[in-house]
């Protein structure tokens, strides 16, 4: 398990106007570990941050920080937000527009030592803010505010990071770089970190673990790798893009589907299953290139249309249409690199089924 | 796991959080406490005018058959001029100058506030004294022309209704001018261009795209504008125009009847009353016309030579009017007769008005500064309605307001100089109706939306979030308010006090009411001796007051060019 110097909930319930935004939330964040909460907007991620942080009043439940307790649901005990030591980096940026960049990050210090005054100019420097340091925030671009917002909350080195949406303000363009910037200097600081997010991909790169959290509720906690190719739910794996969807109902054990046969594992017989596939998960290969061998289990489809994305290939598949009753199936694939068969063109398909989900239907 | 402890670890007490929930019970109390006693006015008026007494319906049939049509239709006359005059006036020259390039106009964007800074009675009486039979302009008409009397020749009459429209107009029409260039400027020029290319041209633009987008901006204005002609007293008494606030002054000081003046505003207040409904529709209507959306550079349409100088004329002509020909004037005379205002004990009445003012306006912005926090810190609707009561004043003429204070304060004297005289046997006289705690009462009671509106702004601008990282930066919430708050509210506290500070120095119709015995602020002075054409004798305290005048405007121009999205640093510091 997971050692308990960092961030703690247990049993957290949260109304907001009436509505419950989390139901019995419990999860650790140990000492340096970076936690992703990974959601859609408004499914009560951020209410979580302002919980930690004291923000927001805890109804229910308790809060941990370190060892110590800092808000208890039954006794209504509550420390509040500035004797918490807890870091807190807002969506928004939320930097203080009469201050320099410099008075915004020591803003939180107790007293500027001249080792903090160091590790500053050092940070400056090496996210190239450095000669911005007597500059007013209205004056940088969003990427330096956004760096700024974290020196910020990292300079009364707290006990715990918590980071709402850290990078949706960005453009896509320097998104990529400016969060391997932060990786690096929330690994180095060694602070454990909850960061919230609606983006998978962010999470899948930032995150040592993922909660996924749907309607107030966490279903499912795990590594990047676990989350992705082991979802709890039909939910869980559609979170991390669009899938293909195919229905059928479990036989002994099987789902048997015009893609063939799947193993439905718990799910009683007779009973409606969904099959997801990623698009990922569908290989391509031209069935006309003859020597190349055909793998067991391939299958002929047609080719409905082929659109190059960059680094991809997106193709939507005619596949099962056998003239026997069976309603044709549409099936989107995505392939890396140029593949671009034309249109009404027949490929041969097989599935990768570490990329295949079963699930009782809903 | 961290297991719950049994018994409290932390030492902490819960102190912080129960405090908390303490300071929300004195925002809301507070909150309560002054919007029922800003509205103790009004309710004294309309309660003494509707409450039945034998007294009141004969005061009623009284005022109906005599004066309360010809009030009505003089009042509503001078709103329907005023309006027009400062509709026309206000969105053409505001549409001019922002959209439009031709000479002068970098001049004309503040110049055209100017007109603000002049009272409305002051600039009658420098009307009257140049254009009347003996003014100089009419002297010197007969001596070009040889006429020998006023048989000889027509000049319009400057002393009549329409002259008070117009005069009213000249100083009144910035307030339409403000508003809707605000309103252009933050039109969408993505609005504008679609327009043209869909086939309009620059007029029907104007009038088909960015007219309806702005109109809620100038209907607000419209209505301040008729707020405040009917807030005049000083015109229309010099005018011997017969308007309700006029009519009320009447009632009340030549007739010695309280009732009938509180009947007659509450009539007035009826009028008040549509005016408001009016202004918060269309503030309503505002939230859905604000067409977000790309802001870049204003077309800047470059007019030919011909065009340009029509359009310099334009707006030089209200200029010239509102403010540098009565300007002249006034320092034409104050530089020849300065000596006779020393005389007639300037100093003190400067000394009056200036602390009537200081003291009216540290009220009004420390109440407005506590309300706007109540509503940041607990927006509940009841609190929002509630300040909205407590601001009402704004809209509620001098005239009614004064009525209003008097009454209440007078019978509060009463009674505690009754207690105290059986008690103790000291008469303790009139303690807040007959000194300048009532002035400053009802100072506060008409300006206080002006100071709440302006802390409000600056208010909003620190978001929540700015809070909040604050506080997770170990400071706590009066560390937060000391080292965030004040710092960036400085600047509007100082413009919400400079705002009330300046409307009390030119406060004529509450000051008239409620002065006490013998007491003059510069603004009585120059109504009274202008009003027994001794207007050179009091031309340097007219000056003093629009010299003050001038203050807003500087702050106006200064915000207005702030005001464009994009050009202050918070609409930037957004992602």
């Amino acid at each position: 398990m997971i050692s308990h110097h960092g961030l703690g909930f247990e049993g957290v319930s949260h109304s907001y106007n009436g509505n419950k935004v989390a139901h019995g939330v419990s999860f650790n964040v140990g000492a340096g570990e970076l936690v992703c909460l990974l959601g859609p907007s408004g499914c009560g991620k951020t209410t979580l941050l302002r919980l930690a942080a004291g923000l927001e009043r805890l109804q229910k439940g308790w809060i941990s920080v370190g060892d110590e307790l800092v808000a208890d649901g039954e006794t209504n005990r509550s420390i509040p937000p500035e004797q918490r030591d807890v870091g807190l980096m807002f969506q928004d940026y939320a930097l203080f527009p009469h201050l320099t960049i410099f008075e915004n990050i020591i803003f939180g210090l107790k007293n500027l030592t001249p080792e903090r005054r160091l590790w500053i100019t050092r940070s400056l420097k090496q996210m190239g803010l450095a000669g911005l340091a007597d500059t007013y925030p209205h004056t940088l671009s969003g990427g330096q505010q956004q760096r700024v917002a974290l020196l910020r909350a990292l300079a009364p080195e707290p006990r715990i990071l918590l980071l709402d949406e850290p990078f949706s303000g960005l453009d896509v363009s320097r998104r990529a770089q400016i969060r391997e910037e932060t990786l690096g200097v929330l690994k180095e600081a060694g602070v454990a970190t909850l960061m919230v997010t609606h983006d998978p991909e962010e999470a899948m790169y930032m995150a040592d673990r993922i909660l996924i959290m749907d309607e107030g509720r966490i279903i499912q906690s795990g590594t990047p790798l676990e989350t992705y190719f082991h979802p709890v739910n039909a939910y869980v794996a559609a979170l991390f893009g669009p899938v293909n969807r195919i229905s059928g109902s479990v036989r002994n054990g099987l789902v048997s589907t015009s893609l063939g046969n799947f193993d439905a594992p718990g799910i009683a017989e007779g009973a409606g299953a969904v099959i997801l596939i990623r698009p990922e998960g569908l290989h391509l290969a031209p069935p006309a290139e003859f020597g190349a061998e055909i793998p067991a289990g391939a299958k002929d489809v047609t080719v409905d249309s082929a659109r190059l994305l960059g680094r991809s290939s997106h193709l939507r598949l005619i596949c099962c249409a056998d003239g026997q009753g069976n309603s044709p199936v549409i099936l989107h694939a995505r392939i890396s690199g140029a593949f671009l068969p034309d249109a009404g063109s027949s490929v041969s398909m097989t599935v990768d089924r570490n990329q295949v989900f079963v699930f009782p239907a809903e | 796991m961290v297991t719950r402890p049994a018994s409290p670890v932390m030492g902490l007490s819960l102190k912080p959080g129960k405090k908390l929930r303490l300071r929300f019970d004195i925002w809301n109390l507070g909150t309560i406490v002054i919007a029922v006693l800003a509205s103790v006015p009004i309710v004294t008026v309309i309660a003494m005018a509707v409450i039945p007494n034998a007294a009141v319906g004969d005061i009623w049939r009284h005022l109906i058959s005599t004066v309360l049509f010809n009030y009505t239709v003089t009042t509503l006359g001078l709103m329907l001029g005023v309006g027009a005059g400062t509709l026309v006036i206000g969105t053409g020259t505001a549409w001019l100058v922002t959209m439009c390039r031709f000479p002068g106009r970098r001049i004309f964007e503040w110049a055209l506030l100017l007109p603000m800074a002049v009272p409305a009675y002051v600039i009658a009486y420098i009307y009257t004294d140049t254009l009347e039979y003996s003014g100089p302009v009419q002297s010197i008409l007969r001596s070009w022309f040889g006429w020998s009397s006023g048989a000889d020749y027509w000049f319009p009459e400057i002393r009549s209704l329409s002259g008070a429209v117009a005069m009213m107009t000249l100083v009144l029409y910035p307030y339409v001018y403000l508003l809707s260039r605000v309103a252009f400027l933050e039109q969408s020029v993505c609005a504008l261009e679609a327009g043209r290319t869909l086939g309009r041209g620059p007029w029907r633009n104007f009038f088909q795209v960015a007219l309806p987008l702005a109109r809620p901006a100038i209907v607000i204005g419209v209505t301040l504008v008729l707020m405040e002609t009917l807030n005049d007293f000083g015109t229309v008494d010099y005018f011997a125009v017969s308007t309700f606030t006029a009519g009320i002054f009447d009632v009340w000081l030549n007739m010695n009847s309280p009732s009938g003046a509180a009947g007659l505003a509450s009539v007035l207040l009826m009028f008040v009353l549509v005016l408001i409904i009016l202004e918060r529709h269309a503030r309503r209507g505002q939230r859905f016309h604000h067409t977000t959306g790309t802001y870049k550079a204003l077309p800047g349409h470059r007019l030919s030579r011909g065009r340009g100088v029509m359009a310099s004329m334009a707006c030089a002509l209200p200029v010239l009017l509102g403010f540098v020909l009565p300007g002249a004037v006034l320092v034409k005379y104050a530089l020849i007769h300065y000596q006779l205002t020393l005389d007639a004990e300037y100093a003190i009445y400067t000394l009056n008005s200036l602390t009537l003012s200081v003291l009216a306006a540290v009220v009004a912005v420390t109440i407005g500064a506590f309300m706007a926090y109540g509503l940041r810190l607990s927006g509940t609707p009841v609190m929002k309605a509630l300040t909205r009561v407590a601001s009402l004043g704004y809209a509620v003429p001098g005239a009614v307001l004064a009525i209003g204070v008097m009454i209440p304060t007078a019978w509060l004297d009463n009674l505690v100089d009754g207690v105290m005289t059986e008690t103790f046997g000291i008469s303790t006289g009139l303690l807040l109706s007959g000194t300048i705690v009532a002035l400053v009462i009802a100072y506060v009671v008409r300006f206080l939306a002006l100071s709440l509106g302006t802390v409000e702004a600056s208010l909003a601008k620190i978001t929540p979030n700015m809070d909040g990282a604050a506080r997770t930066l170990g400071h706590g919430p009066f560390s937060v308010f000391k080292r965030i708050h004040l710092p960036i509210m400085r600047g509007s506290i100082l413009t919400a006090g400079i705002l009330v500070f300046v409307d009390c120095m030119k406060e004529l119709p509450m000051t008239v009411i409620l002065r006490p015995f013998n007491f003059h602020t510069l603004a009585t002075f120059v109504h009274e001796y202008a009003s027994d054409e001794l207007l050179a004798e009091a031309s340097l305290a007219a000056l003093t007051i629009v010299a003050a005048g001038i203050l807003p405007v500087i702050i106006l121009s200064l915000t207005i060019t702030r005001s464009r999205p994009g050009y202050y640093f918070i609409a930037e510091a957004k992602p």
